[in-house]
């Protein structure tokens, strides 16, 4: 969604808003991350982006010869991403990925 | 992941290593810029205050990757390399920028212009709100004495520093803390002066010399703060090689053991130089100008 308002406020002043959203749910079949992923299908992974960018502009003008632009903002971007089908390590016969151990052992 | 003759062709199936991600990143600025008209002068200045954060929660290789040389080797369970992590993936970064400049554009005769600006620049670079940045100072570095057929054995004495704000969840007391920003200067002289001028020599107006000269700063990404995620102590990489298939992983600390140094892997990783400076770059171009009839010829260098 975008939109843009402007209003003169008086002869001297006009505000100045922007406002932009968006969101964009992704359902990736060979998600790739620098080529490490599955090339065979059945491995996609849910990937959520949104995003919001807010702008507010005041410009005042003294007189014919001085202006001045005063800008407040603000932008935010978000990525999510999970695997749809995880492969657990049980499913293939893995015992145990991890395991507790003791810490500085060395020492 | 498995990843069967992968090198010739084969196939990788399963979950990828950098799949599991959670980021978000946003910057607020407020700024004001004044300009006025002043006889020959047409002044312009301003400042830019901008906060940015960056939050993130990441696993690398938290779901393994197994290796195998060939299908044969699949279909007997014969592993070649089997690569795990594990760690704090998790960074909350925050960084503020503080910009400043003036500028005054002369009009010295009807034939000259001469420019003039200087922009003031603190970028400072981010830091994470619970102090889990580290990196490697090779200037520290003290080796283990301890070997095993020549080899060092468990991690360096010293060489690892980590951020002074560290809280006591994260804190790692045999690594010493330094500032929450780990760099040893948030680099404060960023002065960038802008020169230039345009000059018309003809009283025809048809020649138009022009040239101008600049410093420009630009903040680092916080992306060689997010590479060290993956680096020690924070974060470890395991690596077998021919493990069992049924027992195939490096058996790396649980997530709440971090930050740790862990005997028996590779503390090599991608790290920060302590050393960084905000990086900046100086152009400079050129350029002749002149009309004919309807035709403009123009000839210009930028360096």
């Amino acid at each position: 969604m975008n939109a843009n308002w402007d209003d003169h406020l008086s002869v001297a002043d006009t505000l100045t808003a922007k406002l932009f959203l968006f969101d964009a749910p992704q359902t990736l079949v060979l998600p790739s991350f620098l080529g490490a992923g599955a090339n065979v299908p059945g491995f996609g992974n849910n990937q959520y982006n949104s995003g919001r960018i807010v702008s507010l502009q005041e410009t005042h003008a003294f007189g014919t010869r001085s202006v001045n632009e005063a800008r407040i903002s603000y932008s935010f971007l978000r990525v999510d991403a999970f695997p749809q089908q995880p492969v657990n390590d049980q499913s293939i016969g893995i015992q145990r990925a991890t395991r507790r151990r003791p810490i500085r052992a060395w020492a | 992941m498995i990843q069967i003759a992968l090198a010739a062709g084969g196939i990788a199936f399963g979950t990828a290593p950098l799949i599991d991600v959670v980021a978000q990143g946003g910057t607020s600025s407020v700024s004001d810029t004044f300009s006025t008209q002043r006889g020959k002068h047409s002044l312009r200045m301003g400042a830019d205050v901008r906060f940015n954060l960056n939050l993130y929660d990441v696993g690398f290789y938290t779901r393994g990757l197994i290796q195998f040389l060939s299908f044969n080797d699949f279909l007997t369970g014969s592993t070649y390399v089997s690569l795990f992590g594990n760690g704090v993936g998790r960074r909350t970064l925050r960084s503020w920028d503080y910009n400043f400049f003036v500028q005054d554009d002369w009009k010295v005769t009807p034939k000259l212009t001469l420019n003039f600006g200087l922009r003031y620049e603190l970028d400072a670079p981010p830091y994470d709100t619970q102090g889990r940045l580290a990196t490697f100072d090779p200037g520290l570095y003290q080796p283990r004495m301890l070997t095993a057929g020549g080899v060092p054995v468990g991690p360096p004495i010293a060489g690892y520093v980590q951020a002074g704000n560290v809280t006591k969840q994260y804190n790692d007391p045999d690594i010493p803390k330094v500032s929450k920003y780990v760099l040893k200067s948030i680099d404060p002289n960023n002065l960038a002066p802008r020169l230039g001028f345009a000059y018309s020599p003809a009283s025809s107006g048809q020649l138009v010399v022009r040239g101008g000269y600049g410093i420009y700063y630009s903040r680092t990404s916080f992306q060689y703060a997010t590479l060290g995620v993956a680096d020690p102590p924070t974060y470890v990489f395991g690596v077998n090689v021919q493990a069992p298939f049924s027992n195939p992983f490096f058996p790396v600390p649980a997530g709440n053991q971090f930050p740790t140094l862990v005997p028996g892997i590779a503390l090599s990783g991608t790290f920060l130089d302590r050393n960084i400076r905000t990086p900046y770059v100086q152009q400079g171009n050129f350029g002749v100008q002149y009309a004919m009839h309807h035709t403009l010829f123009e000839a210009g260098w930028v360096g």
